[in-house]
């Protein structure tokens, strides 16, 4: 393999991995960015997609991989706009601390019950496209892999459709911009809230699925992904979804290129000290905007 | 009187003697004599609670067995008492003061290295003799101040198996290595390269290293490395079933086409499953697994599986059964469950046919010696190579 091609090789693998960072970025970033809650539980509704694609798919072996990705993020979306309904809204506008802390006791139940339902043993989603790989002159990318970049790209620009051209994206894009001058319009800041926590989840649910075909789930892959999603929305800009998903990539194509250079105990160390730079001089991100103090 | 007198006394100092050879007869079938307490480390909390949870069947086994035929110290039964060290050290050493408050004679320890040389100090304190179960580190059984022993190999012999060569599918001279970023595999890796790759410009040479963590999923990047390397085969040095499973997976993807050699003990039930065929060809060595075909191995698979539902044991489990039977017979074979020398001395001397194999113990590393068989991982089961080579 040729050095100039061994570098692409890398781009294109940062590119896979930096597909699935956008996914948990983009939810997170609607939650955090948009709704002002620092949630911890996200990662837990990642998961539990994960989850319910892999028992799907292991009882209803007639069900096509493909359709379980919107499955399970409608099922997960449905709960996540039920939990949210039931343990942030009501205390959404006391102090920050207090919906970050029903997240986070939100967080450890759900784990819990994973445990307890699922056990701890490692599961690989069954699909039919990992098999299948795709080579091209010295590059090589599996099915799988490309179905989780086309369907974070699809979920981008679906997400975008939503936020710009329909009513309820405007309307969340009002309440985020002030709630009190949104409420005094007849927006329902609490359907907002319910809905939006709603599609956040099942952004991460579709992540969770789509990891868990390449990779494997677990009851704490929720807890690891969690951090990086983080890591994604802090670079992206908050409440920016393109920059959701420019951060994911970044990171992804930077920890790729870091284990070429330097080798994969690195690469994480060099992607974070990329993204530390990258906030020294653009301290909202890279597509934020500059809010005053 | 006189008589009446006598007779009282008489009919007194009969049934005394009837209740003395009663007593005796009793003491000896030991329904009266109090069970022989040993302390067992299980993590089933922590990084290695899965671990945990399928060794707790297999310590009941034995202990269900040894009392089946008929118990130790002349009839008495085993009890455990079963204390969770969560894979922590300091839990490990106050587990073994519980152990001894609580008047266990002996511990059955623990697989980790960390958990179990924490243990040995106190072991040592409080005179318990100790067999850990799959702790490898040479610190976790010494002979040096105090004995604890271990029922598996070294950490030493796992890079001493060069027998292991000979059944590469094709002579390698190049060879890249993936390492685990945590002691055991680092160790296990170091031994590799120390006892036979690239010392002489006969032995393969390493072209590369790469240091992986315990919970990466990706490792495109990584055999992309390999791949532009031109290696002519990997060693894996890694403890997670999910990461060597997903390694192995990516390889394929990648279309690396090198032989791959996985270090001692890593070629587990868990990975197999999740590796599916992506683990064929793969080559290693192994103390236990479940397809090994010995008689001894075999019966302790059917029993766990009847024990557990259909499960199949691991290699920790079976140690783990091992360590509790050695620990067990070696108090009978000393006829005492709390003479400290006399125990360590019979453990030390005690052979008996266990279903890892012969155990015997090396009374310098104070463990078994030998028994590391080549393997090859083919859909989803290994298979023995020939004999063993370490």
């Amino acid at each position: 393999m040729p050095e100039w091609a061994l570098w692409i090789q890398y781009v294109l693998n940062g590119v896979v991995s930096g597909s699935t960072y956008a996914l948990l970025g983009l939810g997170l970033t609607l939650v955090f960015g948009i709704l002002w809650i620092i949630s911890f539980v996200h990662g837990e509704f990642f998961m539990l997609g994960g989850f319910l694609a892999f028992y799907l798919l292991s009882k209803f072996a007639d069900v096509p991989f493909l359709l379980s990705i919107p499955i399970a993020m409608v099922g997960v979306g449905l709960l996540g706009a039920l939990l949210g309904k039931l343990t942030i809204n009501p205390i959404r506008d006391r102090h920050w601390e207090f919906p970050m802390l029903s997240t986070f006791g939100l967080s450890f139940i759900l784990l819990s019950a994973a445990l307890m339902l699922f056990g701890g043993d490692y599961r690989t989603i069954p699909t039919p496209y990992n098999e299948t790989v795709f080579r091209f002159s010295h590059f090589f990318l599996s099915a799988q892999k490309s179905i989780v970049i086309l369907v974070t790209i699809l979920l981008f620009l679906a997400l975008r459709w939503i936020l710009i051209k329909t009513s309820f994206g405007r309307n969340l894009r009002a309440t985020a911009q002030d709630r009190v001058g949104a409420a005094a319009v007849g927006i329902s800041s609490s359907f907002i809230y319910t809905w939006t926590f709603g599609l956040a989840c099942a952004i991460a649910a579709a992540g969770g699925v789509l990891v868990g075909a390449v990779f494997n789930i677990d009851p704490y892959m929720g807890q690891t992904g969690l951090l990086k999603g983080w890591v994604v929305i802090i670079l992206g800009g908050m409440g920016n979804v393109t920059g959701a998903v420019i951060g994911g990539m970044t990171i992804g194509i930077v920890e790729a290129l870091g284990t070429g250079l330097l080798g994969s105990g690195w690469s994480e160390a060099i992607a974070l000290g990329v993204m530390i730079t990258i906030l020294l001089l653009k301290p909202q991100g890279l597509l934020g905007v500059k809010r005053g103090m | 009187m006189k008589k009446a007198a006598l007779l009282i006394i008489g009919i007194l100092f009969a049934g005394g003697l009837l209740l003395v050879a009663y007593a005796q007869e009793k003491g000896a079938s030991g329904l009266s004599k109090s069970p022989v307490k040993i302390g067992q480390m299980i993590s089933t909390t922590g990084a290695y609670a899965l671990t945990g949870q399928r060794t707790l069947p297999a310590v009941n086994l034995a202990v269900e067995e040894i009392n089946a035929g008929g118990g130790i110290l002349g009839g008495r039964k085993v009890e455990l008492m079963i204390l969770d060290d969560g894979g922590i050290p300091e839990r490990g050493a106050s587990n073994i003061r519980k152990f001894a408050e609580e008047g266990c004679k002996g511990v059955s320890g623990t697989a980790w290295s960390s958990v179990a040389i924490a243990a040995n100090e106190v072991c040592y304190e409080k005179k318990l003799p100790i067999i850990h179960s799959s702790s490898m580190a040479p610190k976790a059984a010494w002979n040096q101040k105090s004995w604890s022993f271990n029922i598996t190999i070294e950490l030493a012999e796992t890079g001493n198996s060069k027998g292991l060569l000979k059944y590469a599918p094709r002579p390698f001279k190049t060879i890249f290595l993936i390492i685990e970023n945590q002691d055991w595999a680092r160790g296990a890796a170091g031994w590799y390269k120390s006892n036979w790759l690239g010392r002489t410009a006969a032995e393969p040479k390493i072209v590369g290293e790469e240091i992986v963590e315990t919970n990466q999923t990706d490792f495109m990047s990584v055999l992309t490395k390999i791949k532009a390397s031109k290696a002519d085969a990997i060693l894996i040095s890694d403890t997670a079933a999910p990461a060597e499973a997903n390694l192995v997976k990516q390889a394929k993807e990648v279309g690396l086409s090198q032989m791959i050699f996985f270090v001692q003990g890593t070629l587990n039930v868990d990975f197999l499953k999740l590796a599916g065929s992506a683990a064929n060809g793969i080559i290693a060595s192994e103390t236990f697994w479940p397809e090994m075909p010995f008689p001894a191995a075999q019966a302790f698979v059917k029993k766990y599986a009847n024990k557990t539902g259909g499960n199949v044991p691991d290699k920790i489990t079976c140690l783990s059964y091992c360590a509790v039977k050695h620990l067990a017979l070696s108090m009978d074979k000393a006829k005492s469950d709390s003479n400290y020398d006399a125990i360590n001395k019979a453990i030390l001397e005690l052979e008996w046919d266990s279903p890892k194999g012969h155990i015997k113990m090396d009374p310098v590393h104070c463990r078994p010696a030998g028994g590391l068989y080549p393997v090859k991982a083919q859909d989803g089961k290994l298979v023995l190579l020939g004999e063993a080579v370490g």
